[in-house]
């Protein structure tokens, strides 16, 4: 088939002239498509053990994943601020090891936090993350 | 020119009243355009090292028996002072420093390059203390020749020693420690071994890398529906984009520039602020929780590099500790994370 296309100029660019990077869409480039989101909360323990929440996609294949999350109660970091994944942070004193991952069925949100056995009370994590329809592994 | 526009939502969505957010496609709303997508791998380096001295006067570095072959890839730390013409590699942010490729290797000496067969560096004094050379870090680098800083998103998709059933958004630091530089013409992904044992030296790393097209040329941000209604007479007619050389109408989904079918990051905002004060806040006023990109480029380097411990957001702003002078490049979505 003859690729004809689409092209769609920013406010004040000319679409027959500009260049791509200032069209508002342009049917030569694709752009990451969402498929689906999932938000939900998870208690944390601080005991340097991993904590997985599982979010099923069921795709067939790895899909690309963006992911945020939140100290909701205020423990270690704003609660009002959203961070994205991934994360380490070592202080010595309180460490966070914080990652998203995806297989062919499941994206993952892996969280460890480490407290060297002072064993405070688990961190409650907000956790979102948007999984696109776009491949993370080719 | 007027702005007629047009506009996509969402399935189950009126075009005409909802928020912004449940918009597929909006001709007042830009879209991340990708610009390539690469799959690309490196190696985990095995770790080796030995003392050397340098000379300033041959630009030689000596190192008895060092066994390394030209090409290998170094960097360089010091009990002392560091010989001049060299840096050390800096595996936390701001990621400065350089790595450095064997070239002219005898059996007990070497120079180095700053790029593979390139020249000399310059060493330009012996420095002092003792001086030690590491094998533990490999750089491999993407070509996208933009000639601007653009976003890009990186997968680790993991090894040949540890399995690639998984993909890692962005990195994995927790089993392996990886960095990234983007440049205006290319993306350096730095592979810092060791990594808790679970990837052996040699083994192969795989990534996939999504290259935008999009500057960080200043949009402001623009809100035309701020409700969340739900558009209860719409009729789900859709709308669909193939890539180039595909049906429009029989391609997968996967295979579409567009589709009304899914949500897209269409941008509330994006630019790049330079940091005198801190933290940086960019104020978007969306009143809930965006998604966003969001990188630092240190004071007086070329590249910007991932921070997301420096960087959050909340109702309200995107904010940013950085060091003074670093610069705050990013993308904040019309998406709501909650």
């Amino acid at each position: 088939m003859s690729d004809y296309g689409l092209r769609i100029s920013k406010t004040g660019v000319d679409v027959k002239t500009g260049a791509d990077k200032d069209m508002v869409l342009t049917s030569k480039y694709s752009v990451l498509k969402g498929s689906a989101s999932a938000t939900g909360v998870e208690a944390v323990p601080r005991t340097a053990v991993d904590k997985i929440v599982t979010i099923p996609h069921g795709l067939g294949y790895i899909p690309m994943v963006q992911a945020y999350w939140n100290d909701r109660d205020g423990d270690s970091w704003n609660p009002n601020n959203w961070y994205p994944f991934p994360l380490v942070s070592i202080s010595g004193i309180l460490d966070f090891y914080f990652s998203a991952y995806a297989d062919a069925t499941n994206v993952y949100l892996k969280m460890a936090i480490d407290d060297y056995g002072a064993l405070g009370a688990n961190i409650d994590i907000r956790y979102t993350a948007y999984i696109f329809i776009d491949k993370g592994k080719l | 020119m007027a702005d007629y526009g047009a506009a996509v939502s969402q399935k189950g969505y009126d075009v005409k009243t909802c928020a912004d957010r449940f918009l597929v496609y909006s001709s007042a709303f830009p879209i991340l355009k990708i610009f390539s997508v690469v799959a690309i791998t490196g190696v985990v380096p095995d770790g080796a090292s030995a003392d050397f001295t340098a000379n300033a006067g041959t630009d030689y570095l000596t190192s008895a028996a060092h066994g390394l072959a030209n090409g290998d890839q170094l960097n360089f730390l010091t009990s002392g002072t560091i010989p001049g013409g060299l840096t050390i590699l800096e595996y936390n942010y701001p990621h400065g420093g350089h790595l450095y490729y064997v070239i002219n290797k005898t059996a007990n000496t070497f120079q180095v390059s700053l790029t593979l067969g390139g020249s000399a560096v310059d060493i330009t004094s012996a420095g002092a203390g003792t001086h030690t050379w590491y094998r533990d870090t490999t750089k491999i680098i993407s070509t996208h020749d933009l000639g601007y800083l653009a976003p890009v998103i990186i997968s680790y998709n993991g090894s040949t020693s540890i399995g690639v059933a998984n993909s890692y958004f962005m990195s994995d630091s927790v089993y392996l420690q990886l960095w990234i530089r983007q440049y205006a013409d290319r993306t350096e992904i730095y592979i810092f071994n060791p990594d808790n044992g679970t990837t052996t030296p040699g083994a192969t790393v795989y990534f996939t890398i999504y290259q935008f097209l999009d500057s960080f040329d200043t949009i402001a941000a623009n809100t035309i529906n701020a409700g969340t209604t739900l558009g209860l007479s719409s009729q789900d007619y859709g709308f669909r984009i193939s890539k180039p050389g595909y049906d429009v109408k029989t391609c997968t989904d996967e295979q579409c520039v567009l589709s009304s079918s899914f949500f897209t990051n269409i941008i509330h905002m994006k630019g790049a602020v330079a940091g005198t004060a801190d933290p940086i806040v960019v104020t978007h006023g969306l009143g809930y929780i965006p998604s966003f990109l969001s990188y630092l480029k240190p004071t007086g380097k070329t590249f910007y590099t991932l921070a997301n411990e420096f960087i959050s957001v909340n109702t309200n702003t995107l904010d940013s500790y950085p060091n003074e002078g670093d610069v705050l490049y990013y993308v904040i979505f019309k998406s709501k994370s909650i």
